[in-house]
């Protein structure tokens, strides 16, 4: 009987039980490998997680996900769950987004199984449309949006790519390529109101329209607008949870409260990780949720290991937004409050994006608010005669930069007075009288529970000269050390809860790259 | 489609990574730097720390006060618990205590006080209040739970109710208040006792006692006593409630929180909006959901840990976590009441019992096995699965 807690060597360490590690450790399982998943906190997911509240289950950050679908045509996660045997419940949401903005005050309803007609018609009706041409052009754009998912969706799957077949099978996805979502919208010679009403989603890329590579905006509503938005009924912890399940069944060992504080490397080559507590464990692959940030900067053992090329390519990249949202259960229903919507994006200072991008990354004013109330969708989300509210807007990674530990709590309550307040006059209820538990949720939260460089959700952000498709064509070249892999908002498909999977996979094919070099180099 | 024209359409690929490549190689290959805000998160919670005990101090019979030396500022917010972590003979506990102390001997001395009474066959009260003494060594986890005042969910007018030791958070509210109180909140403490003698920290409490904190003492069983007599009844809530709109604290033992929430709901008052903490833990052979039969019983706990498999008794009246610490296996737990979920362990065999009240588990994890192990009781042999310490 064994009396170590660990194996003195396994094939892969994943640093990290989120959904990115975990797929990722599922992935390599199935390939062959024999895998340790170690994750610091008590809990599986990362930021895919809830917490408890007044005897309520709260979710901790998702709004809504992409890459669900329905029963009828299952999209990627709920094909992923299917396959492993867990059965998440599932809820769709109706309506992609209320979309307020000085006279704009929009319902754009979400298409059904890559039907794109009830989104172009809110959209068309709400900008005024007499001849039905907006209408037609507003499908148009959204099948161009829907080549580029369908494209993206088989590059990502399809593992090798190159730049031939790339111009031949897939023609508007690489057209678009070379452009800004801002510059799309401006061939479409879109009216401001239209181009406005479709940039509502750009804060869940966190880059203003006119920086963000049209290639993911448009990969990202396609499926928004024609599948659909969904959420796990019972939270993101669900997912989670059922990973590491699903992990555990498959003989992955999975470790909780284990902090890797290092990870050991001999002659650029991964040697394992050690641990907080000091025990040292051998792998010859490490995969690590951690930002390269703070890989290079702190984990790697000896410091003299880390490449000079790897500061480099981190600095090239700008490390992406945080979060702060004010979670609410309120002590009344949604009806009874008039909430009437799952999802609001309330542009309180107007809709140029830069504008708003540059002054949340400031502690000034925040004036992109987003609003989620699940009880609209999903009537069990919180006991009878109350319901759960979250205002949420994601500040920059310099916005937290300069606060002392002294003063947080007044930082915080600043901006969550502004909120209460701007949130209060819209709904026309007073929010502050019908609060039952209050969490507020900061980048130092989100550093604490994940360890998330800066407190960073998004990974890096996504530009034109930090873009994925430049990112896929030159990964090869980015191993820099032999054995060391990434799984995590940080890898090539960016944030998201359906994207932390295709990560875990990017993770996994990276593992398999390098080891098939190895072989090689062997032979 | 054409964007722009077929050209510059087609070189999409190219000169995004042009660009990307040029700012590579533009980058300074300077070692990068450690991030200020997990710098700044790590401060703020620093996880389990070693601490010394540097007064004790004889409150009443069988009560004494804590003095514990940080070597940093312990942030915290008043209401807030550390947990303590204690060996003791073979045993490895951790137990919560509500902060006594203000913000201000956190922030000036670096100092955590609590309070603790020695319970009737209290293994580590008993220990702490015969056994600890100054020069002591403790491990400490600190700022932890909810039970603190929220300007924005509280009203400014705070009724605090509180049960013996329980008055421990509502000193630290009150000190902390008299020291700053920016939002000008008012507290009116109703303390019950049974005895003038039990009132603790009664010289501290008469000096807070004005501006805006009230304190008011209700014994249950002190003749003599010319204040008020019984327990805190709809009445006395009545009597010194604020007349405005109010939010209720309270802390006292579960028998209490019980009847206060009876005398509450007779006043109209919405019962979801109290906060509560209460100590003296739960008595399953009381609780009408548990089998009789399988009382006094003794069962097998198969403990996964790691790749370790270790064996240990455990009796059905008492928690998982209790079975494991008597056993000295470390197990992390915090708010010991089912709540906190720290000490979340994966049940892979055998029955369960979770008491219904503060069963603060996620549904997946109810749906999965998973229970918080102070707030879980073995009805059957068990396997179980806890991390690695």
């Amino acid at each position: 009987m064994p009396t170590a807690p660990f194996k003195s060597k396994y094939d892969v360490i994943v640093i990290g039980a989120s959904l990115a590690g975990l797929s990722c450790a599922l992935e390599l399982k199935k390939h062959g490998y024999d895998v340790l998943v170690l994750e610091q906190h008590n809990l599986p997911g990362g930021v895919a997680t809830s917490f408890v509240r007044g005897g309520v289950e709260i979710e901790a950050s998702l709004h809504e996900m992409i890459g669900v679908g329905s029963d009828l045509h299952p999209l990627r996660v709920r094909r992923y769950f299917e396959k492993l045997g867990a059965k998440i419940d599932w809820v769709r949401i109706p309506y992609c987004y209320r979309f307020v903005s000085g006279d704009i005050d929009v319902r754009i309803r979400a298409g059904h199984d890559g039907d794109y007609s009830a989104p172009s018609l809110d959209i068309a009706n709400a900008c005024g449309d007499p001849d039905g041409k907006l209408f037609q052009k507003l499908m148009d754009f959204f099948a161009l949006c829907h080549k580029v998912y369908q494209s993206a969706n088989s590059v990502n799957t399809g593992g090798k790519i190159n730049k031939l077949s790339l111009y031949f099978k897939h023609h508007d996805f690489v057209t678009v390529a070379g452009y800004s979502t801002k510059e799309v919208f401006e061939a479409f010679k879109f009216p401001q109101k239209v181009i406005d009403i479709l940039s509502a989603y750009w804060i869940y890329m966190a880059s203003p329209i006119d920086e963000l590579p049209f290639t993911l905006y448009g990969y990202m509503i396609a499926d928004y607008f024609g599948y659909g938005p969904y959420i796990p009924a019972h939270t993101s912890h669900d997912m989670a949870a059922n990973l590491e399940a699903a992990a555990e069944k498959q003989g992955i060992q999975v470790e909780f409260c284990q902090k890797v504080d290092k990870i050991v490397v001999n002659n650029c080559k991964v040697q394992g990780v050690r641990l907080a507590s000091g025990q040292e464990i051998a792998a010859d692959f490490v995969v690590s949720g951690a930002y390269p940030n703070t890989v290079y900067s702190s984990m790697i053992e000896p410091k003299s290991e880390v490449p000079p090329i790897a500061n480099k390519t981190v600095r090239a990249m700008e490390v992406s937004v945080s979060v702060f949202s004010v979670i609410l259960l309120l002590d009344a229903s949604a009806d009874e409050l008039g909430i009437t919507d799952y999802a609001t994006f309330y542009a309180t200072d107007g809709m140029d994006t830069s504008a708003i991008f540059a002054r949340g990354r400031t502690d000034g004013d925040w004036d992109y608010i987003t609003s989620v109330c699940p009880n609209v969708i999903h009537k069990n989300a919180s006991p009878e005669g109350t319901c759960l509210y979250s205002i949420t807007y994601l500040p920059g990674p310099d916005a937290f930069e300069d606060i002392d530990l002294e003063h947080y709590q007044e930082y915080k309550g600043r901006h969550v007075a502004d909120f209460l307040d701007k949130e209060s006059k819209r709904l026309g209820v007073n929010l502050e009288d019908h609060i039952l538990e209050i969490v507020v949720e900061t980048p130092l939260t989100v550093s604490h529970y994940t360890g998330a460089y800066h407190g960073a959700i998004y990974g890096y952000r996504n530009m034109m000269n930090n873009h994925a498709v430049a990112r896929t064509l030159t990964k090869g070249k980015e191993y820099f050390i032999d054995g060391l892999a990434f799984a995590g908002a940080h890898q090539i498909c960016g944030d998201g809860m359906a994207p932390a999977f295709d990560n875990g996979l990017l993770g996994a094919q990276d593992v398999m790259a390098m080891d098939a070099k190895r072989k090689g180099a062997k032979r | 489609m054409i964007i722009k024209n077929k050209f510059a359409d087609s070189m999409g690929a190219f000169r995004v990574t042009k660009v990307r490549n040029q700012a590579i190689s533009e980058a300074s290959d300077s070692p990068l730097l450690e991030d200020e805000v997990t710098l700044k998160a790590r401060k703020l919670h620093q996880g389990s720390l070693p601490t010394t005990v540097c007064d004790v101090e004889e409150m009443c019979a069988g009560v004494k006060r804590f003095t514990f030396q940080f070597s940093f500022i312990p942030y915290f917010t008043p209401g807030q618990y550390l947990s303590l972590r204690l060996k003791i003979g073979d045993s490895i506990v951790s137990r919560p205590y509500s902060i006594c102390s203000s913000r201000s001997l956190a922030k000036e001395q670096h100092q955590l006080q609590i309070i603790v009474k020695k319970a009737d066959g209290g293994f580590v009260s008993s220990y702490l209040v015969d056994r600890l003494s100054i020069g002591d060594h403790v491990e400490i986890e600190y700022g932890l739970g909810e039970f603190t005042i929220d300007r924005f969910r509280d009203k400014p007018k705070i009724l605090a109710i509180a049960g013996g030791v329980g008055i421990t958070p509502f000193l630290s509210m009150a000190k902390s208040l008299q020291e700053s109180n920016p939002h000008g909140i008012e507290m009116t403490i109703l303390y019950g006792c049974q005895k003038e003698s039990e009132i603790v920290a009664k010289k501290e409490l008469d000096a807070l006692n004005h501006d805006h904190v009230r304190v008011i003492y209700v014994l249950a069983d002190e003749p003599s006593w010319t204040g008020e007599h019984g327990f805190i009844s709809t009445e006395i809530i009545q009597k010194y409630a604020p007349k405005e709109p109010y939010s209720v604290f309270f802390c006292g033992p579960t028998a209490m929180k019980y009847f206060v929430i009876k005398e509450l709901s007779k006043l109209k008052y919405d019962i979801r909006k109290i906060r509560m903490e209460s100590f003296g833990g739960i008595d399953i052979s009381k609780d009408t959901r548990y089998p009789k039969d399988l009382l006094d019983k003794y069962y097998k706990l198969t403990i996964h840990r790691g790749m370790e498999t270790l064996t240990v008794d455990a009796f059905v009246q008492e928690p998982i976590a209790v079975a494991l610490e008597r056993a000295g296996i470390k197990i992390h737990t915090r708010c010991r009441g089912g709540v906190c979920g720290i000490c979340r362990i994966k049940v892979i065999s055998g029955n369960v019992y979770v008491p219904e009240e503060n069963d603060g588990r996620r549904d997946a994890d109810k749906k999965l096995g998973y229970v918080h192990c102070c707030h879980a009781y073995p009805m059957s042999d068990l396997e179980i699965k806890i991390p690695i310490e």
